[in-house]
């Protein structure tokens, strides 16, 4: 209870006072899994005194409530603890409550258009029924009055935002995609209303009631998709608490933790912040983060991500980071910057709408002063039917939302993504080039035999393995480390990529890695078929290290899959052992080159790339950041808390390889998607844009089809929500 | 057909109800939330005052 109140006093620091008995207190609760997960609360705390105007939103999974008493917040946390719901601060109300009340508005506004575009269609049905002999002059000028006494709120009201925009667009001298618009519905009203009071001539209230109306409701399908990201992408934030507890008692805030602060994390708590574990045993739950929902076993030295859910047993941690540093912070960056990129014929396409609108704006007025000067009284008319119907809105709107919804859609199938041009790219590859260690192969390799030589002891020589191998990231080195148990202070220490480390322990020279680094005379290996690894003392054979490694289950599918789909598959691996390419045949790749260093990597990757290929690189974005970065795409099949240090574009949190050839197939989706919006905005624009100007297309015509080519375009783009 | 002179401002005066009923209920936050509002008919509601049989 008492890390909840503290949290508490902190949170009254947000909450808005009504007056000075009462306070409104909002918080989270991530556990709500459904509609009625929020009725049950309501009814459990509408029964408590002190409580008052219950609410638990579904969407956002806020409970917000107005407390009466002293001890209210504390009741209210203490019963939902008992229900089985945790709670957490609402630090991003103000950024959530800006998205309610723009979707409140908007939809009030679209309302408006909607039942207002029903009552004019009516009025103007009266009209279109009378035919060609007209209603009696009485009538029409009452259905005229009643067509402007709805339009008025329709115009006024429900179009405001598309005037304010032009008015900001012209402002700033900008011809934005506002300023047509409001143009056509300020033209069709006023010209309208003169029709009405003035001098007796058709009306177009219809028209632009309808064209707000579907303008409308484009924008709201838009912002509904925009504000699905942003709360799906900041409940990860949200699930960070407030307030962490230090080793020795004392409560400070997670945004003053740096690196070596001592924590204790309780079960069923949140990890506050990403720490190694010092002691202690617990289940985690990271499914924050891989959306794999069994949880993962957490012992002294393992590494803990902040925002998982300590499940079932108490940890003392060392913070490894200050919070700019931890994988939550760095996955809702890059996630903000994926989601927001635009291809590059999608900034084509703004630039060109600019230019565009410009232009049209030229031509309706030249329609309609020719037909003008043709004595046609459909001059205005034709004006505004121009106007309305070349507006390249479809344009514009297209690739936002698509990628938008693609960015989330691809972390349902356990993909990180760093880089926005990823789904652009993915589409165009033709080659897949594979790492075999850790990528094809788990890369939590065994340890099966050791093989002494010169009469050391085991324990020594896996001491001071692991000494060597202390910092690295290299899957030998993460074996090694494990299986040490006492760790000697390296002096100089050196690393050379691929082929193993080198350093002094108590004066001594040590060399761990291929046999021909470890040893100037290339030793004999102990058995030939196998990944052996050489710890050398001054050069002379210490101990051999024998690691064995298991394919990932699913490989060999994945392979066939991605051969089929994509083209060639090649491996490139640093491992020399006859096991090694064996471990290739069985999963199905031919062409593999093994042996092979970083430089080897690179070489091979711009090889490639010269004979025209567009390669993607799967490996480990630890240890082959040059071929990562170098290869027109790179995926790195790591697991989560190494998400920070890769190298790569992407990383495939949930180590199914199968999902790559799931990949490929859904951003060629989405390429397919985009481009199909763009045709046909761009194709529906031209074909109807003479028709317009000859006269053959009436204002609500041209309305009901530009607003619908808008809408056509949004919904094309919201069935890439689908992930399959 | 002169009592479309009355009967159309009268429809226009429950049509200005209606967009006003409208915008009132979108801002009292009723559209807020709407998956949860439909599953509240499936809730028990605890009876005020009736002594009969209540399942828990």
């Amino acid at each position: 209870m008492n890390d909840m109140s503290i949290a508490v006093s902190t949170t009254l620091s947000t909450t808005v006072s009504t007056n000075l008995s009462t306070t409104r207190q909002h918080f989270l609760v991530p556990d709500v899994r459904c509609a009625g997960c929020c009725l049950g609360i309501e009814r459990e705390l509408n029964a408590m005194p002190g409580v008052a105007d219950i609410n638990v939103s579904y969407a956002e999974k806020r409970l917000s409530f107005t407390s009466y008493t002293a001890d209210t917040v504390d009741r209210v946390l203490a019963k939902l603890k008992d229900m089985g719901y945790s709670t957490a601060p609402d630090s991003d109300r103000a950024g959530m409550e800006i998205y309610a009340r723009e979707k409140r508005q908007l939809l009030a506004r679209l309302g408006v258009a909607g039942i207002g575009m029903m009552q004019v269609m009516m009025f103007a049905l009266a009209g279109y029924l009378a035919g060609p002999q007209g209603m009696e002059a009485g009538f029409e000028s009452l259905t005229r009055w009643a067509s402007f006494m709805v339009a008025v709120p329709v115009t006024f009201y429900s179009a405001m935002p598309f005037h304010l925009g032009a008015l900001r667009d012209l402002r700033n001298r900008t011809a934005g995609m506002d300023v047509p618009v409001s143009l056509a519905i300020l033209a069709a009203f006023s010209l309208s209303t003169f029709h009405t009071f003035v001098v007796p001539g058709e009306v177009f209230f219809d028209s632009a009631c309808m064209f707000t109306f579907f303008l409308l409701t484009g924008r709201y399908l838009e912002l509904s998709a925009r504000q699905n990201f942003h709360v799906e992408q900041t409940l990860g934030d949200h699930l960070l608490p407030l307030t962490a507890k230090m080793a020795d008692g004392t409560v400070v805030s997670i945004d003053e933790l740096t690196a070596g602060c001592e924590l204790v994390v309780k079960p069923g708590s949140i990890v506050p912040a990403d720490a190694t574990v010092l002691e202690g045993s617990a289940s985690v739950d990271e499914s924050a983060f891989t959306g794999e929902s069994s949880p993962v076993v957490k012992s002294p030295g393992a590494r803990l991500l902040a925002g998982s859910r300590n499940l079932d047993g108490e940890l003392r941690v060392s913070v490894a980071c200050g919070r700019p540093d931890w994988v939550i912070t760095h996955l809702a960056e890059s996630y903000r910057r994926a989601a927001s990129f635009k291809p590059a014929f999608a900034v084509l396409a703004d630039r060109v709408a600019r230019y565009f609108v410009a232009v049209i704006l030229v031509l309706a007025f030249a329609s309609g002063y020719f037909w003008w000067l043709q004595g046609d009284p459909r001059y205005f008319a034709i004006a505004l039917s121009v106007l309305v119907v070349s507006c390249p809105c479809a344009l514009s709107l297209a690739t936002p939302v698509a990628y938008t919804i693609a960015t989330g859609a691809v972390k349902k199938l356990g993909v990180l993504i760093a880089s926005g041009a990823f789904l652009e790219k993915l589409g165009k590859v033709d080659t897949v080039v594979f790492d075999k260690t850790g990528t094809l192969t788990l890369g939590a390799l065994n340890l099966e035999e050791v093989v002494l030589v010169d009469g050391a002891s085991r324990e020594r020589t896996l001491d001071i393995a692991a000494s060597l191998e202390a910092h690295s990231l290299h899957p030998v080195a993460m074996t090694l480390r494990e299986v040490g148990t006492t760790i000697h202070p390296v002096e100089g220490l050196r690393v050379v990529p691929g082929s193993g480390v080198s350093g002094s322990i108590a004066g001594t020279e040590y060399r761990i890695g291929k046999p021909t680094f470890a040893t100037t005379d290339g030793a004999l290996l102990p058995d030939g078929d196998a990944n052996w690894v050489l710890l050398s003392k001054a050069q002379q054979p210490l101990a051999w290290f024998r690691f064995s490694d298991r394919l990932r289950a699913g490989a060999s599918d994945a392979v066939t899959d991605l051969q089929h789909r994509v083209g060639s598959v090649l491996a490139f691996s640093g491992d020399t052992s006859a096991a090694g390419r064996k471990t290739l045949r069985e999963v199905g790749i031919a062409d593999a080159s093994m042996g092979m260093t970083p430089e080897d990597k690179i070489t091979g990757i711009s090889r490639l790339q010269q004979s025209g290929h567009q390669v993607l690189m799967v490996g480990d974005g630890l240890n082959d950041a040059g071929a990562m970065a170098i290869s027109d795409l790179s995926i790195a099949v790591n697991p989560v808390d190494s998400v920070v240090q890769s190298a790569a574009d992407a990383t495939l949190v949930n180590g199914d390889l199968a999902t790559l050839s799931s990949l490929v197939v859904y951003a060629r989706r989405v390429s397919r998607t985009i481009r199909q919006n763009l045709t046909w905005a761009l194709a529906y624009n031209l074909s109807v844009i003479p028709l317009a100007v000859a006269g053959f297309l009436p204002p609500w015509m041209a309305a009901l089809g530009m607003s619908l080519s808008s809408l056509l375009v949004t919904l094309n783009a919201c069935r890439l929500s689908r992930v399959n | 057909m002169e009592i479309l002179f009355v009967l159309i401002p009268v429809s226009l005066v429950l049509v200005m109800l209606a967009l006003w009923a409208f915008v009132w209920s979108v801002h009292n936050q009723q559209y807020d939330d709407l998956d949860k509002e439909a599953e509240r008919i499936l809730f028990e509601q605890p009876d005020l005052g009736d002594q009969g049989e209540k399942p828990s």
